[in-house]
């Protein structure tokens, strides 16, 4: 089904009556274009043109009626068609009665069925009227000049069916170069000849382009061919990818100690032979995907711990802060200043409103696990323990195999309710050395808060002793995760007195220092925080004067907010 | 301000206050306490000599407060006196407080640790196997059933008082490595057990002493008056985070 014309475009050109002389008495010029639009995007492409012209009476004289034919929307035209109608006069036939006087044809093919781009060759049919002259008679010479003229040079034209061949002449070029003798009783001829390839491109493939060359003839005549090439368009690569159907594994999912456990089974693409169906090639999966998604969870305890991990120390105080209460932008009376724009939110009148992170909805890929079995022999298996669930929690899973870049459709969906009661906060294991020590490994569960893995530091120790190692290292993980992973807050006091009496753990009570400083327009009360302090440090320097009397410049105190 | 304000400095029980120009003393932690004494001529003493700091507000009762007790000048500090041409002589002595010598004490044979229940001669020659490495001559220490036993009294071989408290474990016979100290030895069995050691001065005790427990409170309380107070600085400090505890059992026990 070819594009049709859906949208015409008339227009006319009404020449004035005094240009008559110049342009031969045209009255004016009718052009129609005639377009398919694009149901959707509205995109015009030319189909149909229709040019007529008219004498000043009205009459046609010359009429254009080209034609652009596309199978599809945006694809290579498949065709061009010209028709022109003209009421000029052809010897032999007459004139001044518009009649078909040419048709162009171009029919356009694509190198190879895959060629990619618009590589286009074509071959151009001409059907036309082409005048021809007719030898003339000797016998029939009124002068002596004539005959001479005829006889002189001893050569006769070659002729067929009675026609001059080298002297036929399209009709267009034939009118143009005066060639045409309107009277009757000329020697002169016109006929109708059908359907003349006038062009034509010669493609050569070879692998890695096309070599085109255009072969073209002038009009309608014979001996004077163009050879136009070689053009060479180089192909590009391209690769066919065929995916493989791979098929589902199997999950199941079990809430378990520290987290959800899912295992993996199964999965992976069965390609059969054509030729011999019964030998069919198993193709494993290389990795395993799998995917979560949160139905219902309960709330996660502080911003820094999502996950609940990390103990707080029973007997510590959260007293940390900055000695910075407010900052404050002052005038010149002291009272709030207006805000400078770049002080104040703005909002755009098109920003959407702020809202929450909406919850997770879609399933997330959570894990990529490795297929654990020999991939010859085996089915798949693969394993993980998904770490990252809150007690009380509902959870949806999915799996899928995974071979190359392909991945399989989704498995079965497991919804599990973890219930984790037990401890998750220490992974002990135990092992045996060569030379018989048992060591104790207690890894801090990740710390969500804490980008890289590995962070932090190993402690390790040696005790002589005879109980029950795992209870030991237990307790002892427990203490140096919970007692190390602490932040407290230093100060620094100048005092302008020497103290006396100074001892390390001595409780300091700080009452409130509070004091203003201005500058700049910038206004900053202090603040402190807690108001229980531990002695840490200090420094005290005194010296004699020139009477012998001593005096002291001043008392540095370094105090601890959580002291132990 | 405190106008009368008097500071006294002993060398070997002698009083040498009139040769001095300046006394600074500051204290980094709980064991470390150091001074830095300024003369203003050369007096006669040498490195072995025990120093004194006094000091008080009441030029009645000069010496009310011992402010640096049985000080002993740093064997690190290089120089002493610095003469120039334009000006006069500088006699600086700088050192700690005995305590930070004491730290550093070793015992003169190698210990062993045996702890009373089984055969002390069986265990003996098991700890020595174990040990792996000559150690020379040898004491041993009998009954030594548990850690705080023994980190009480290797602290109070330091000549120290001792308060620890640490969980109770069952020990088994181990070498205590020659090359370490008293001090070093008692941190160390201390350690696992997250404890913080620190030095109460004012009744020569060292505790060791469970870190969540909360210890504030030695000495006095100090209530510092706003008027009093110059400069406040403040940062937050964070400790190391340990991620991984790897305790080891010898294969003995």
């Amino acid at each position: 089904m070819a594009l049709i014309a859906t949208k015409y475009v008339d227009s006319t050109l009404e020449i004035p009556a005094e240009w008559s002389e110049a342009t031969e008495q045209v009255g004016g010029i009718t052009t129609q274009l005639g377009y398919y639009v694009h149901p959707q995007n509205e995109d015009e492409v030319l189909i149909s043109s229709k040019r007529i012209v008219l004498n000043k009476y009205g009459t046609e004289i010359r009429r254009d009626e080209e034609e652009w034919m596309y199978e599809v929307y945006k694809g290579p035209p498949i065709e061009y068609k010209r028709e022109c109608w003209s009421n000029v006069y052809l010897p032999g036939i007459g004139g001044r009665t518009l009649r078909k006087v040419e048709e162009e044809e171009v029919v356009y093919w694509p190198f190879t069925p895959f060629t990619d781009g618009d590589n286009l060759g074509c071959t151009r049919f001409l059907s036309a009227y082409v005048v021809y002259d007719l030898p003339l008679d000797p016998t029939k010479a009124t002068t002596g000049d004539e005959q001479d003229s005829q006889q002189g040079a001893g050569l006769k034209p070659t002729t067929i069916n009675g026609r001059i061949i080298h002297s036929g002449k399209l009709w267009v070029n034939a009118n143009m170069d005066n060639s045409v003798i309107p009277q009757s009783g000329t020697k002169q001829s016109t006929i109708w000849v059908p359907h003349v390839i006038v062009e034509h491109d010669i493609i050569d493939e070879e692998p890695d382009r096309w070599i085109i060359w255009t072969v073209r003839k002038h009009a309608l005549r014979s001996g004077a061919v163009e050879v136009i090439g070689p053009k060479e368009i180089k192909k590009t690569g391209f690769t066919y990818r065929l995916p493989y159907p791979i098929g589902p594994p199997k999950l199941k999912s079990l809430s378990s100690t520290g987290g959800v456990y899912s295992e993996i089974f199964g999965g992976g693409a069965l390609i059969t032979n054509r030729w011999i169906p019964a030998n069919k090639f198993s193709i494993k999966p290389e990795k395993y995907k799998l995917y979560r998604k949160k139905l219902s969870e309960p709330e996660r305890s502080p911003a820094d711990d999502p996950y609940g991990w990390w103990k707080t120390p029973p007997t510590i105080p959260d007293k940390t802060g900055s000695i910075i209460e407010t900052t404050a932008v002052v005038d010149f009376d002291g009272d709030p200043a207006s805000a400078l724009p770049g002080q104040t939110t703005f909002d755009e009148p098109h920003d959407p409103e702020p809202v929450d992170p909406p919850e997770e909805a879609a399933f997330i890929l959570i894990a990529t696990a490795d297929n654990m079995k020999d991939r010859n022999k085996d089915e798949g298996w693969a394993d993980y323990l998904d770490t990252d669930v809150v007690d009380g929690g509902e959870y949806e899973y999915y799996a899928t195999a995974v071979i190359g870049d392909d991945e399989s459709p989704e498995s079965n969906h497991q919804i599990i309710l973890f219930n984790g009661t037990a401890d998750r906060r220490l992974r002990i294991s135990k092992r045996v050395t060569e030379e018989g020590a048992v060591e104790t490994d207690a890894a801090a569960p990740d710390d969500p808060s804490i980008p890289q893995e590995d962070f932090g530091e190993i402690a390790e120790f040696e005790i002589h002793t005879t109980d029950d190692p795992i209870e030991v290292t237990e307790e002892i993980a427990e203490r140096q995760f919970a007692v190390a992973s602490n932040e407290d807050q230093e100060i620094t006091l100048d005092i302008l007195i020497p103290l006396l009496g100074l001892e390390y753990g001595q409780k300091v009570i700080l009452p409130q220092v509070v004091w203003k400083a201005l500058g700049s327009g910038i206004e900053m009360t202090s603040q402190t925080i807690g108001d229980e302090y531990m002695l840490k440090g200090f420094t005290l320097k005194v010296a004699r004067d020139n009477n012998g009397k001593w005096s002291s410049q001043k008392t540095i105190l370094l105090l601890q907010e959580h002291s132990w | 301000m405190i106008d009368d304000y008097n500071v006294s400095v002993f060398m070997d029980q002698r009083n040498v206050t009139s040769w001095v120009r300046s006394v600074e003393w500051k204290q980094n932690d709980s064991m470390t306490r150091s001074f830095t004494i300024e003369f203003t001529a050369w007096h006669l003493f040498d490195e072995n000599s025990r120093w004194d700091v006094f000091a008080s507000y009441d030029s009645a009762d000069p010496m009310a407060e011992n402010v640096i007790r049985r000080g002993i000048i740093d064997p690190a500090q290089k120089q002493m006196v610095t003469l120039s041409r334009t000006t006069a002589p500088k006699v600086i002595a700088s050192g700690h407080e005995w305590v930070w010598l004491a730290q550093r004490k070793r015992p003169r044979q190698t210990i062993i640790f045996v702890p009373s229940r089984g055969n002390v001669d069986a265990d003996v020659k098991q700890a020595i196997a174990n040990f792996k490495e000559p150690i020379g001559e040898f004491k041993v220490w009998y009954g030594m059933d548990s850690y705080q036993q023994i980190a009480t009294k290797l602290l109070q071989a330091t000549g120290v008082n001792a308060s620890v408290h640490l969980p109770w474990h069952p020990t088994s016979a181990f070498v205590m490595d020659p090359k370490k100290s008293y001090y070093a030895q008692a941190i160390e069995l201390a350690e696992p057990y997250g404890v913080f050691p620190y030095y109460v001065r004012s009744t020569n005790t060292l505790v060791l002493s469970d870190q969540r427990d909360y210890i504030m409170g030695a000495g006095s309380t100090l209530e510092i008056p706003d008027t009093i107070v110059d400069a406040i600085q403040a940062r937050p400090k964070f400790k190391s985070r340990p991620t991984r505890v790897i305790v080891r059992f010898p294969p003995w026990h």
